[in-house]
């Protein structure tokens, strides 16, 4: 965030004023709503957005989540990834103060959900489940109905947002006509009304069509990117996950199994030098197990493991010896894997 | 934090915007003068301010469809899912519970107004007789009809209201306190015709034989003759303190789970 520009009353710097026009006014926005950490604090210091606590929450005897402890960075989209049943969603109703914590602290931007809720509720926009509105009401009477409740949202902010989630005309159409992307659009933009810095989505793709999906990973995305919001999303999907978020912690049976960051694990496999699974599919994948020596043989498909250089000599050996290659695949560890390697580790020990 | 009266318009607008309030906003207006066509019919002479307290037999409708809008006020929300997007604002909860019942209260006002409003214009209408006493002692006597008949309707919406936030369920707190409301009409009369005057404590607590201030008007001691408006009061604000200390307890400590 740019601190010069926030303040310049000295009167001498008028130029500097007047070179970034329109930019200007909107963080001086962001100023007003509600101060922001990161432009108190020293630069490069970094305070989570969300800080879990050894969060505890027992239902009677039962303990759904067990002493999690996790920071969310900024400007990151975050996932959230665990089996239906492992916490996530009764984690997120704490984090948004729709369930109370047994033990243990929740802090967003510094403050605390329990003591202060007002305050740190006020810098969260969230969808939990699906984006349930007032079917009666039109989306705009609806967006209307939050923005009564958010200090500075006006009318203007109002149509930014409607634009921004391309709802159009139909914002002013009743929500019972709408289909549930329109609902998930209306969701999206209800959650970002009040300039969140931290925008919480619980299953957001529950039901949504790919092109749906699509786009809200989209909107995601561009959030992180432009507006510099962190974005804490949950889902089960192992492959939304993968092109949607930065950084991933699983957790299973309400403990925190994992913390990953995405591009990091993919670029490494990348590499030169590096084995990884490939898939020949051909006419005789049993001769080409016997040519190169080794590998496994399943229907037309022949699997080896190999790196980039070695790649390209299989290929041309199963060629010279005139057998068919349709196809060559790395199969790459996905996320997916490792996930289910990580929650079947964590049922084997319960 | 922005206005508090901002809450209560939201919650107002929940009220209005809704098509089935409407439809009983249009049942008021057509059934409350049912009374009165009756009397006329019947060409039963009266003035034009006798009618309007007669008619207050039909006042029933008012707290009727009150009972339905506080059933609705907190179980509804719960109901569509909306509770979620309606908690995780800058608002603490009982603020956003205070402004529901408000809202709540507001309505009742208004269907009580709207009532008084058709009965009135009917019974000039039928009974243009009166010239006697447009205003004056009656019109005293009216206003505290209207008075007792709103905080009765209170009280009962407070009642179903506090069964809204208890249950979360639309139908079951429409039904109990309906039920309830209806058991506490009938029981009264029983009482007053089989208890024994040495139980009359019973009638000094109890919600239903307090709740019709109106029995005051025709004898200061009451239906029973142990019990004065002042009392009755108290034993009102009693319970509604209760009520709204279990609807309180109910919106703000417990979870809201899937």
């Amino acid at each position: 965030m740019d601190l010069s520009s926030t303040k310049n009353t000295s009167g001498t710097e008028t130029s500097s004023s007047s070179s970034v026009p329109s930019a200007n006014v909107k963080s001086a926005d962001h100023m007003d709503s509600s101060p922001r950490l990161d432009a108190i604090l020293p630069a490069g210091s970094e305070l989570p957005v969300v800080q879990f606590r050894g969060v505890t929450k027992k239902i009677g005897s039962k303990t759904i989540i067990d002493n999690l402890t996790l920071d969310v960075p900024r400007g990151r989209v975050f996932g959230f990834l665990g089996p239906n049943g492992s916490g996530k969603t009764t984690t997120i109703r704490m984090l948004v103060g729709l369930m109370s914590i047994t033990s243990g602290d929740i802090l967003i931007e510094g403050q605390n959900i329990r003591t202060h809720f007002e305050e740190a509720i006020a810098k969260v926009g969230a969808i939990v489940e699906n984006p349930e509105m007032y079917k009666y009401m039109s989306g705009y009477q609806n967006l209307m109905q939050y923005a009564r409740m958010s200090p500075g949202v006006d009318k203007q902010r109002i149509s930014e947002v409607v634009q921004f989630v391309g709802l159009g005309n139909r914002i002013y159409d009743k929500v019972s006509t709408y289909s549930l992307g329109m609902r998930q659009r209306l969701g999206v933009a209800q959650a970002l009304l009040h300039r969140p810095r931290l925008l919480v989505l619980d299953e957001p793709t529950n039901g949504l069509d790919p092109q749906g999906i699509r786009e809200l990973r989209d909107y995601l995305r561009a959030l992180s990117r432009e507006e510099g919001t962190t974005v804490f999303v949950s889902s089960h999907l192992l492959s939304e996950m993968e092109l949607m978020c930065d950084t991933v912690a699983v957790i299973n049976g309400g403990r925190l199994v994992d913390v990953r960051h995405l591009d990091a694990s993919t670029t490494a496999a990348d590499g030169a030098g590096v084995k990884m699974m490939i898939r020949f599919e051909t006419d005789q994948p049993e001769l080409a197990a016997q040519l190169s020596g080794g590998g496994l043989v399943s229907g037309s498909s022949w699997t080896i493991a190999a790196d980039r250089q070695e790649i390209a000599r299989l290929n041309a050996l199963l060629v010279n010896n005139g057998i068919a290659v349709y196809s060559i695949t790395p199969i790459r560890e996905t996320l997916e894997d490792q996930f289910l390697a990580m929650t079947r580790e964590g049922e084997r020990h319960e | 934090m922005s206005d508090f009266v901002q809450l209560v318009w939201n919650e107002t607008l929940k009220i209005y915007l809704r098509v089935s309030t409407w439809i009983l906003l249009i049942f008021l207006v057509v059934i409350s003068p049912t009374m009165l066509l009756l009397m006329h019919m019947s060409e039963i002479r009266l003035g034009a301010h006798q009618a309007i307290g007669q008619s207050f037999t039909m006042y029933f409708l008012v707290i009727l469809f009150s009972l339905i809008i506080a059933s609705d006020s907190v179980a509804g929300e719960f109901a569509t899912g909306t509770i979620k997007l309606l908690l995780i604002r800058p608002w603490k909860r009982w603020k956003i519970l205070c402004s529901k019942f408000l809202s709540v209260a507001l309505f009742t006002l208004v269907l009580t107004l709207l009532f008084l409003l058709v009965i009135s214009v009917i019974s000039y209408m039928l009974f243009p007789s009166s010239s006697s006493a447009l205003f004056g002692d009656s019109e005293g006597s009216l206003f505290l009809l209207l008075l007792y008949n709103y905080i009765r309707a209170l009280l009962l919406a407070s009642f179903a209201f506090m069964l809204s936030a208890l249950f979360r369920s639309t139908a079951l707190a429409i039904t109990l306190a309906i039920l309830l409301y209806f058991a506490g009409n009938i029981i009264t009369p029983l009482l007053h015709a089989f208890l024994q005057p040495k139980d009359y404590w019973i009638v000094k607590i109890f919600l239903p034989t307090n709740l019709d201030l109106t029995q005051y008007m025709k004898d200061p001691n009451g239906l029973f003759g142990v019990t004065s408006i002042g009392w009755s009061l108290m034993v009102l604000a009693v319970y509604f303190v209760i009520f709204m200390l279990i609807s309180w307890w109910s919106f703000t400590k417990r979870d809201v789970k899937a």
